[in-house]
């Protein structure tokens, strides 16, 4: 019984992650409309920069350290953005270059990274006080932490598309990007700030899951699959649906490597992918209104 | 005469345009004046769109030039808009997910006054009741006239100097055709604004405009007021040959 609870905390912990990261994936693709392979490697330089100042300033403020982690990464990601992604884009490139382009980006991050701190596994002391149980189920505060983190970045998120200028704004490239254009919204910038925010959303989730279970400069697969694989189930533009779709990777994952084997983790994230895929290709929640 | 002296808002000096390399705009040299209604008409494919995408920067000019006010302008599209030129493409372009007055606020994200916002919103709204009593509605829901209405409407609300039409009649019934055609001369009329009319409906369009620009293949065949087209005899020649 108590592997069970255990087990449905895993699910739901691993859920608060992969929501994270898959919102962020879902707010770039929807006003991007490619599949940004490099998404993953900036979870993955928000946690480096932790874990660099973290080591070199260890009384400093980790808080502090942690808003620098999310900022830099934010700040990266627009960056890739205004230098490659934007070229590509006022060249209407096809989403193959841009898929390239973006696999380029991936190579050489994930590379430099491991140049700078080396292919090892880095993880991070925090000397927090014991840990949680709830129901015979252990929880550690880092844990915890991650799970009101997840609750209140999309709660962010929400109040950031329902009532700012931006957002709607966002929204409506979202749904006709040439409409946008006529209407006088100047897409450049709002594509900026968009992509500003999920690397600043993605690198949280970095930084968080560095402190939970560590990190490794090829992390950034696992986070890219593990946002797409949401994504694509939750369905394009749908943030509640990549909600859902990372609750059921996270029961999927930790449920099926409890009965099969942990090596079949990510192979299970994708089969549940595939199957997504051939059954239902616009998302679990594809509504029959939308008719563009 | 007095026509004459009116600036003009755009002019297009030896325009070419090509897609891919096949050629849409060849030479074209039209221009708009101010306060004045500006027919366009061509067959399909004879390169109307492409005319008004060009002002907005959507299309790969190869030669030629583009000018407002007798100057080269930033072909950025939200330039364009706040400077007070509108564009209402073709084929009933909203948001369609969005209610109609979120889709009217969207055509209004260059004006940074609230009040002034409020204001065109009112004036918006007399000309168009029927948005404000479905202010709430998704468009999506709208008939096909309601949103053709709509997307004037939304083009409508910054007040534009110029407004630039794209086909709007297109699939509605007569009775709506008519009643959009008495709401585009009457915005001309009281708020000034010039309008360009891409248009297929030429008994109707000859009615309200004062000046046409025939189009085909890509190539500007004929300008002059309606009588000028229709005695001209090249209505029948271009029309009756495709
Ligand atoms: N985006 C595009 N890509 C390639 N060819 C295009 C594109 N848009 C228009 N064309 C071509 O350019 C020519 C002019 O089209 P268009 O300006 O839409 O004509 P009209 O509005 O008069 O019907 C046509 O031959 C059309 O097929
Ligand atoms: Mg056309």
């Amino acid at each position: 019984m108590d592997i069970f609870i255990q087990l449905i905390v895993n699910s739901l912990i691993a859920a608060a992650l992969y929501a994270m990261i898959a919102v962020g994936f879902n707010m770039v693709y929807s006003v991007s409309k490619f599949f940004d392979l490099a998404y993953g490697t900036i979870a993955v330089l928000g946690a480096y920069f932790v874990f660099y100042f973290y080591n070199l300033f260890p009384d400093f403020s980790l808080v502090v350290i942690t808003a620098g982690g999310i900022f830099f990464g934010g700040f990266f990601y627009f960056l890739i953005q205004k230098i490659f992604y934007q070229k590509f884009e006022e060249r209407k490139s096809s989403n193959v270059v841009m898929l390239v382009v973006s696999l380029g980006i991936m190579t050489i991050t994930q590379a430099l990274v491991a140049i700078f701190f080396t292919s090892q596994f880095q993880t991070i002391y925090l000397n927090f006080e014991s840990n949680f149980k709830i129901l015979g189920a252990v929880i550690t505060p880092i844990q915890v932490i991650l799970i009101f983190s997840s609750i209140f970045v999309f709660f962010l998120i929400f109040l950031f598309y329902k009532f700012t200028s931006i957002g709607k704004k966002a929204k409506a490239l979202a749904d006709d990007p040439f409409m946008s254009e006529i209407v006088g919204i100047n897409t450049k910038r709002i594509r900026a700030i968009i992509f500003f925010i999920a690397g600043a959303v993605v690198a949280f989730a970095g930084i968080l899951s560095f402190m939970d279970v560590g990190i490794e400069p090829t992390s950034g697969f696992t986070f890219l699959l593990n946002s797409v694989a949401a994504f694509i189930i939750g369905g394009p533009g749908n943030f509640l649906g990549s909600l859902v779709g990372a609750v059921i990777i996270g029961f999927v994952e930790n449920f099926g490597v409890f009965f099969i084997s942990g090596q079949w983790k990510e192979a299970l994230t994708f089969i549940v992918l595939i199957l997504f895929l051939i059954f239902r290709p616009d998302g679990i929640f594809k509504s029959k209104k939308q008719n563009k | 005469m007095e026509k004459k002296l009116k600036n003009k808002i755009i002019e297009t000096k030896n325009l070419s345009v090509n897609y891919a390399g096949v050629k849409a705009l060849s030479d074209v040299s039209a221009y708009f004046k101010e306060e004045s209604i500006i027919g366009i008409i061509g067959t399909n494919g004879s390169g109307k769109s492409t005319l008004l995408k060009s002002i907005f920067g959507f299309t790969p000019i190869v030669e030629g030039e583009i000018l407002k006010d007798g100057k080269k302008y930033d072909l950025s599209p939200h330039k364009l808009v706040e400077s007070k030129i509108s564009f209402v493409p073709q084929g009933r372009q909203i948001f369609s997910s969005m209610s109609v007055e979120e889709n009217i606020e969207m055509g209004a994200v260059s004006i940074k006054n609230k009040k002034e916002y409020q204001e065109n919103l009112t004036e918006v709204y007399k000309i168009f009741p029927f948005l404000e009593k479905n202010k709430d509605k998704i468009s999506a829901e709208l008939s096909g006239g309601q949103q053709q209405q709509l997307a004037i409407a939304r083009g409508l609300i910054i007040k534009p100097r110029l407004l630039l039409l794209d086909e709007p009649t297109i699939g509605l019934s007569p009775d709506i055709v008519k009643d959009v055609f008495k709401k585009i001369k009457e915005i001309n009329q009281k708020q000034k604004t010039t309008i360009v009319i891409v248009e297929h409906n030429l008994k109707t369009l000859f009615e309200i405009t004062k000046h046409i620009f025939l189009m085909d293949k890509g190539i500007l065949v004929a300008e002059g007021s309606p009588k000028e087209i229709k005695d001209s005899g090249i209505l029948d020649k271009i029309f009756l040959a495709n």
